[in-house]
């Protein structure tokens, strides 16, 4: 069964009133705190072994802010190429807290907000909520999120992750994610198993400013499906980032 | 695709390179320390793990130049030091105008926590050699050398030895350097005197049929250079700054080394205290060579915590351990051997004692305890240390 997992009932505009809540917040930044930003380019945007591009290329603003206290909070939004024109395709907050421990691991809990929209093949939009615990090391992150609506409503669902990074030489990494997802009760219709599994490995390089990074995702069981037909779920990227 | 093209071509343009380029001239530096914030989760990134290399450090980047642009200084390179929240800046200052005074006026910027030159240190040995067929080790009488290898060896101990360039191919040394780097700026060099001479009495092979033998020989060494020689020759000094002892120590401490070697002393040093003592609390030991001439002895040796270790002929009343520091034989350069004086071989024989009583009286969450003439300093009881005291009456060397 072809998983028409991403687009469903809500719209991009209602994330909108976040995006301009994160950003207030970033222009009222004591002197103290930090805040960033980046904006990347890819060949074909993936999230948890999808494509939210249609496989078509796409660039994402993202904007973040850090306060001494350990508090943070994110704002990102990504645009796609799409055949039909430039589309908002996603557009996601987050909120959460870090915290330094003794050993120098970082205890991460924050809520997410994230929103995904079709400018073209499909018609209606989807999101989720996702509350996460973590904890993250120099080359190693785990990670688990819980969702009491993922892409639909009453839909639960637990993701676990686990990211790794190895620095062999200056400048370079080679970055390895692996990701499995379990929906809690009723497998929504969306959905032909109870249990989803990601993965990527990748490697990336540091030029000047630019970080890129090339990688080879995919996902299982089933396909993925825009522009009206099933796509392999595996795929080659190639991402630019610069970070300011 | 083509858009798509372009648009990739336009960022690598934008891209203006920041490379570190902290040796590219003598003009004076300072550090400048900003906040590294604990790397987590981003809304629409990859959040794999590791640190310094996300959006945030591109900010810090900005905000480090802006920082360098209001106090007139220039913004050359900077080293992120996760385990203690900070990531390090290297600014150059304008020459005519003091350091001191550039570290001071940076530091009051809201968005820096602090600031502070770079600071010289100095390998406090005399690398003369006068002898390299002498064949006695001072320790081998004074500490029972032989009887302590009978309980234990260093076996499972690493020891970073953060000093000048190790001769790793040295015969009396093969096979003991687990992981050998280079944070000195600029090219690096084959081997150095007091590195070598420093590794070689903390680790020389013992039973090999030629030098001399470690007090730790069943340690494993982390060769870190962040010191170099100044010049050729035997009288050539050895000198460190607090930036490359900074890097070298921040990597020692990531790695877990059970023993931190610092044979030189200096001016103190925020930086290096705050990166210290997370070594401690993660239970490092950290030997530092004393130096009578300077206050408290130098930095480190000065700070709490840090084992002071000074040649038994300055040993004194309220003052550092004293440990065996004229006339020892060690490892040269080139495979040869020579002798050394001073308190930096004192503190590397003090080094190798503590990973032999880690090994031999290791309890879990148990600090390791030197026994000694008097609490907390003077002439260091080697076997009563390793053994115990009441195991040592009747031992002979």
């Amino acid at each position: 069964m072809p998983v028409r997992a991403w687009w469903g009932r809500r719209n991009a505009r209602v994330c909108v009133p976040e995006a301009l809540l994160a950003l207030g917040l970033l222009s009222a930044v004591p002197a103290r705190a930090q805040w960033s930003g980046q904006v990347s380019v890819t060949n074909d945007e993936r999230w948890r072994g999808r494509s939210i591009s249609a496989g078509r290329p796409a660039a994402t603003l993202s904007l973040g802010y850090d306060d001494r206290s350990g508090v943070y909070a994110d704002a990102s939004a990504t645009a796609a190429a799409l055949l039909e024109g430039a589309a908002l395709v996603s557009a996601g907050v987050d909120a959460g807290y870090a915290w330094r421990l003794p050993g120098g691991r970082v205890l991460d809990l924050g809520v997410t907000r994230r929103e995904f929209r079709s400018g073209a093949t499909m018609p209606r939009g989807a999101g989720y909520t996702e509350a996460y615990l973590g904890i993250g090391g120099r080359s190693l992150s785990a990670r688990l999120h819980y969702s009491p609506d993922y892409l639909w409503r009453d839909t639960s669902t637990l993701y676990a992750t686990l990211d790794g990074v190895v620095r062999p030489a200056p400048g370079w990494r080679l970055l390895a994610h692996g990701g499995a997802m379990q929906f809690l009760g009723t497998v929504p219709r969306y959905s032909s198993n109870r249990t989803q599994f990601d993965y990527s490995l990748g490697v990336a390089r540091r030029f000047g400013r630019i970080d890129a990074q090339l990688a080879w995702s995919g996902g299982a069981p089933g396909t993925d499906f825009y522009r009206g037909a099933e796509h392999a779920r595996r795929a080659v990227t190639l991402a630019l980032s610069l970070g300011f | 695709m083509t858009r798509l093209c372009a648009a990739l071509l336009l960022l690598l343009l934008a891209a203006a390179p920041l490379q570190a380029r902290a040796a590219e001239d003598n003009a004076p530096r300072i550090l400048m320390m900003l906040r590294l914030a604990p790397a987590h989760f981003r809304a629409g990134s990859g959040y794999g793990g590791g640190y310094g290399e996300d959006q945030s450090a591109a900010a810090r980047r900005r905000i480090a130049a802006a920082v360098a642009k209001r106090n007139g200084l220039r913004l050359t390179g900077n080293w992120p030091m996760p385990i203690i929240g900070i990531d390090c800046f290297i600014l150059t200052v304008p020459k005519g105008r003091a350091p001191a005074e550039a570290a001071a006026q940076v530091a009051r910027d809201a968005a820096v926590e602090w600031s502070e030159p770079i600071e010289t240190f100095e390998a406090k040995g005399d690398p003369t050699p006068n002898d390299p067929l002498y064949p006695a080790q001072p320790v081998a009488r004074a500490w029972h050398l032989t009887m302590l290898h009978r309980t234990a060896t260093g076996h499972g101990a690493r020891i970073a030895v953060i000093d000048s360039q190790v001769d790793v191919r040295h015969p009396d040394l093969a096979g003991q350097i687990a992981i050998e780097r280079n944070f000195v700026d600029g090219v690096g060099v084959a081997a150095e005197r007091h590195g070598t001479g420093i590794a070689g009495v903390i680790a020389a092979r013992p039973d090999n049929g030629v030098g001399i033998v470690g007090i730790a020989p069943g340690a494993r060494l982390l060769a870190l250079r962040a010191c170099a020689e100044q010049g050729a020759g035997p009288g050539a000094a050895t000198l460190c700054d607090s930036l490359s002892l900074a890097r070298a120590v921040s990597f020692a401490v990531e790695q877990r080394a059970d023993v931190i070697n610092l044979s030189l002393a200096g001016p103190p040093s925020r930086l290096l205290e705050t990166l210290l003592r997370i070594g401690v609390t993660r239970g490092a030991t950290v030997v530092a060579a004393y130096d009578p001439k300077l206050p408290g002895g130098g930095f480190p040796a000065s700070m709490p915590g840090v084992v002071a270790v000074a040649e038994t002929a300055v040993g004194q009343a309220g003052g550092p351990y004293a440990a065996p520091g004229r006339d020892i034989p060690t490892t040269q350069p080139g495979g040869r051997w020579y002798l050394a004086s001073g308190s930096s071989y004192a503190a590397a024989e003090v080094s190798g004692l503590i990973a032999l009583i880690r090994e031999a009286r290791a309890t879990p969450g148990r600090r390791t305890a030197l026994v000694s003439a008097r609490p907390g300093g003077g002439e260091i009881d080697a076997c009563a240390s390793v053994v115990g005291k009441a195991k040592c009456a009747g031992l002979r060397p």
